[in-house]
């Protein structure tokens, strides 16, 4: 698929990203990003971008420093070095054109407002009659799956369904791209295989362009276009890497594949290399 | 070739329980009510049995309970009660929302917050009763004393409670409220005030019993209208059974006040965890 | 740069200084009989306090809370405990509870001096009864919500119930159970004075309505200072000994600025 990255070099699957031109497609943009809390630093030198229609995924080890990182990326906190870019401008607070979705969703959901009004809280500063905004938040529970949840309250639904609702909230104001910060981390695997499937279905349906970040590395090389593996203390980024397994995934076909394993023993490589030795035996399709 | 979507939505409800497990909570709950009848009853034989060693100096259950049914019948009484009733309710809605207002302007700021903290721990534990002669002075014994010395002890509390309640605020939600870029008005709709309810209604529940406790000690020892000056008047009229009514009478309205904060406690925060759990 | 603790301390106490300098000033020049200057009020607070009527009146006001509190603490969280642990019999004894909860103290003051007289026994109970209630209802909360999950550990360890008691279900229901203790120590300090002005001979509440009696204002502020600075001393001193003695509760639910990755 079309990456608006430059590439520089090949190394069998590895390809170490430079810096991209100026390019309308780019959506996020992170230049030299870090950070450091007094004298701790907890963010290294962060370069990547993420493309129209892209969905990329960062991988590092927990404790690296991701949740920062996704703080900075969402103008949640400012770095104290580097910049992000969305949609062509500087990031210094929560811009328009991005919406986040936070790992814990029992607490980012109100549970004193019912789906419907946590979802219709997203256009809360849209000039949007209410019953309008009521159409809107049922459309996107339809595609989320969660048709007539709306009168519900989040707690009374399962933890699949409340991070359901999370993403539809992200969704409901058509944002360019969407920073999803380790959504499955809290559903069992069944669940998390579901909505892994969603977003790339998301993708698909709606050409949703997703930056997601993961600690579980099969995520982020099944749903990712790109994995940027983020290792070392301060979180840099090791390297970014191509996952060129088509636009179309499926748990079980494309898990199977050796692309997949060879993809994942890399990125297990990078963040540990010790272990990566017995990922390397990969299953034959 | 995607597995789809979505799981089916499946409908949110409430589980019913079938309607032997309904008869058998049934059951429970009225064996419950004659237990708590029948400790109740206990309890007060052992009163009586108890003060029946003080031989007639210490009102006896059966004395305070005749006692209160025949001042029920007064309507001395009945004033008393609602000069007290009066006093307490609006010095509590003074208290409530002036903490409320000052706590949680406090509390959204880190500074103002330890800023204030000496003051406020300082002013919290000045005994009002310390300023009660110095109010009668200047205000008599008139319902106006009862009302500032109430406010002045409910107030601090409330306060605290309401500086908790903006401190303790989730950081998630603080991080959702901006990633939604809420103004600031819906930001304190949607977000921050309800999460501040389940703080702020304890604040309400204390400052209630607070004001209560304040307007009967002022009236008790200060002569302002009310039950406090019914317990008075038993005490140096040396009539024994009234004052075992009267206090009989003062725990009713405290238990009363008690019941109906904690009701509507729960009625507002019907989505807190503490309260939903108990329906699931 | 300034150090921590300094920047701390300023953050605390600018405010405090300030008002106490306004009040000073303000009042400096005053002839209202009910407000008279600072300085005259903090006069009498070193001529009374410091250290006149320390001995005849502070230390035994002091003792009677001392012995008021700890007794109070002792038995609340002791019944707390049981009820806690016996969920239906506390169901059954709640209506009692809560009725004799709402009774407001003061109304029990003519009782506890015909039941106890006038001395230093009618104090101290007084200061039970009245204060007992927040640290119960807070022990029977706090061991009644024990995580489940806690409790299940515990008892997967076959911990003797002594030391489940001891180990698991006391420390976990330590925090709540400190909030309680400190509403506790509020009421017992307020129900001191209020003791006192009824047919005492001696202590800070004697001694407040004796100042009021005798129209000595700037003593009467002296006095309120006292309490103040009392009461003060007393909530730090709590804060203390909560840190010290659940120091895990304070960290974990302070929200940290630093991120966890």
């Amino acid at each position: 698929m079309a990456s608006c990255a430059q590439h520089a070099g090949q190394k069998g699957n590895r390809v170490t990203q430079i810096s991209s031109s100026r390019d309308d497609r780019v959506v996020l943009r992170a230049e030299a990003l870090g950070h450091r809390y007094g004298d701790n630093i907890a963010l290294g030198h962060i370069d990547f971008t993420v493309c129209k229609g892209e969905i990329v995924c960062v991988v590092g080890p927990s404790g690296v420093g991701k949740t920062t990182m996704l703080r900075c990326l969402a103008g949640l906190q400012r770095p104290t070095s580097g910049t992000v870019t969305c949609a062509g401008h500087p990031v210094e607070s929560p811009p328009k054109e991005m919406a986040v979705v936070f790992q814990d969703y029992s607490r980012s959901l109100m549970p004193w407002l019912k789906v419907t009004a946590n979802i219709t809280l997203a256009l809360s500063n849209e000039k949007i009659g209410r019953a309008r905004k009521k159409e809107m938040a049922a459309e996107v529970l339809a595609t989320v799956g969660l048709e007539g949840v709306g009168s519900s309250y989040p707690w009374q639904l399962s933890g699949g369904m409340q991070q359901r609702v999370a993403i539809a909230r992200a969704l409901v104001g058509h944002p360019a791209i969407v920073l999803m910060d380790e959504p499955f981390a809290s559903v069992d695997a069944q669940t998390r295989a579901d909505l892994e499937d969603m977003v790339i279905d998301l993708r698909a349906r709606l050409g949703v362009t997703v930056l997601l970040v993961t600690h579980d590395i099969d995520e982020a090389v099944y749903l990712g276009d790109r994995v940027v593996v983020l290792s070392g203390k301060p979180a840099t980024v090791d390297e970014i890497i191509d996952v060129d397994l088509g636009e179309h995934r499926d748990q079980i076909q494309t898990k199977s594949k050796t692309l997949f394993a060879d993809l994942r023993a890399e990125v297990l490589e990078l963040i540990r290399p010790s272990a990566a030795d017995g990922a390397r035996t990969s299953p034959a399709p | 070739m995607n597995r789809g979507t979505a799981a089916p939505a499946t409908q949110a409800r409430a589980p019913t329980r079938p309607s032997r497990v309904r008869s058998a909570a049934a059951v429970r709950s009225r064996s419950l009510l004659a237990l708590r009848v029948a400790a109740i009853l206990v309890a007060l034989l052992c009163w009586q049995w108890a003060a029946g060693f003080a031989a007639g100096a210490f009102p006896t259950a059966s004395a305070s309970i005749s006692a209160l049914w025949t001042m029920a019948g007064t309507s001395a009484f009945w004033t008393a009660v609602a000069d007290t009733a009066q006093s307490w309710i609006l010095s509590l809605v003074v208290a409530v929302v002036t903490g409320a207002a000052i706590g949680l302007a406090v509390g959204g700021s880190r500074f103002l917050t330890r800023s204030t903290r000496v003051l406020f721990d300082f002013m919290r534990t000045i005994p009002p009763v310390a300023l009660l002669p110095l109010v009668l002075l200047e205000l008599g014994a008139t319902a106006k004393s009862a009302f500032v010395l109430s406010v002045f002890a409910a107030i601090w509390p409330m306060v605290q409670q309401s500086v908790d309640a903006a401190q303790q605020i989730d950081r998630t939600l603080v991080d959702v409220a901006r990633s939604l870029r809420l103004g600031r008005f819906e930001r304190v709709r949607s977000v921050y005030l309800p999460s501040a309810t389940p703080f702020l209604s304890t604040g309400v529940r204390v400052a209630a019993q607070l004001c209560l406790f304040m307007t009967i000690t002022v009236e008790l020892l200060g002569g302002t209208p009310g039950l406090g000056t019914l317990l008075q008047n038993a005490e140096s009229a040396n009539a024994v059974g009234e004052i075992g009514g009267v206090v009989l009478a003062a725990g009713l309205f405290g238990l009363l006040i008690n019941t109906v904060t904690l009701a509507q406690q729960r009625r507002v925060l019907h989505w807190h965890p503490s309260v939903r759990a108990v329906a699931s | 740069m300034m150090p921590r603790w300094l920047r701390a301390a300023l953050t605390e106490l600018w405010l405090p200084v300030l008002l106490v300098l306004l009040w000073w000033f303000a009042s400096a020049s005053s002839t209202s009989l009910y407000f008279p200057p600072l300085h005259a009020s903090i006069e009498a607070l070193h001529r009374d306090w410091f250290f006149a009527q320390f001995k005849s009146d502070l230390v035994p006001s002091l003792k009677n809370l001392a012995v008021g509190y700890l007794l109070t603490l002792l038995i609340a969280i002791s019944a707390g405990t049981a009820l806690g642990l016996l969920p239906r019999f506390e169901e059954v004894v709640r209506p009692i509870v809560e009725f004799l909860r709402s009774v407001p103290g003061i109304t029990l003051l003519p009782l506890m001096v015909v039941a106890l007289g006038l001395g230093g026994s009618m104090r101290v109970g007084t200061i039970v009864i009245a204060a007992v209630w927040p640290t119960l209802l807070n022990t029977i909360d706090g061991v009644r919500s024990v995580d489940l999950v806690v409790q299940d550990v515990a008892r997967s360890l076959r911990l003797s119930r002594g030391n489940r008691l001891r180990r698991v279900i006391l420390p976990a229901a330590a925090p709540q159970i400190f909030a309680g203790a400190r509403t506790s120590l509020s009421i017992a300090v307020v129900v001191m004075v209020v003791t006192e002005s009824v047919g005492a001979t001696g202590g800070i509440g004697y001694f407040l309505l004796k100042a009021e009696q005798d129209f000595d204002i700037a003593s009467m502020w002296g006095t309120i200072i006292l309490l103040g600075l009392l009461g003060y001393i007393l909530n730090s001193a709590f804060r203390v000994v909560e840190a010290l003695t659940i120091p895990w509760h304070r960290a974990r639910s302070t929200q940290g600025r630093k991120a966890t990755a």
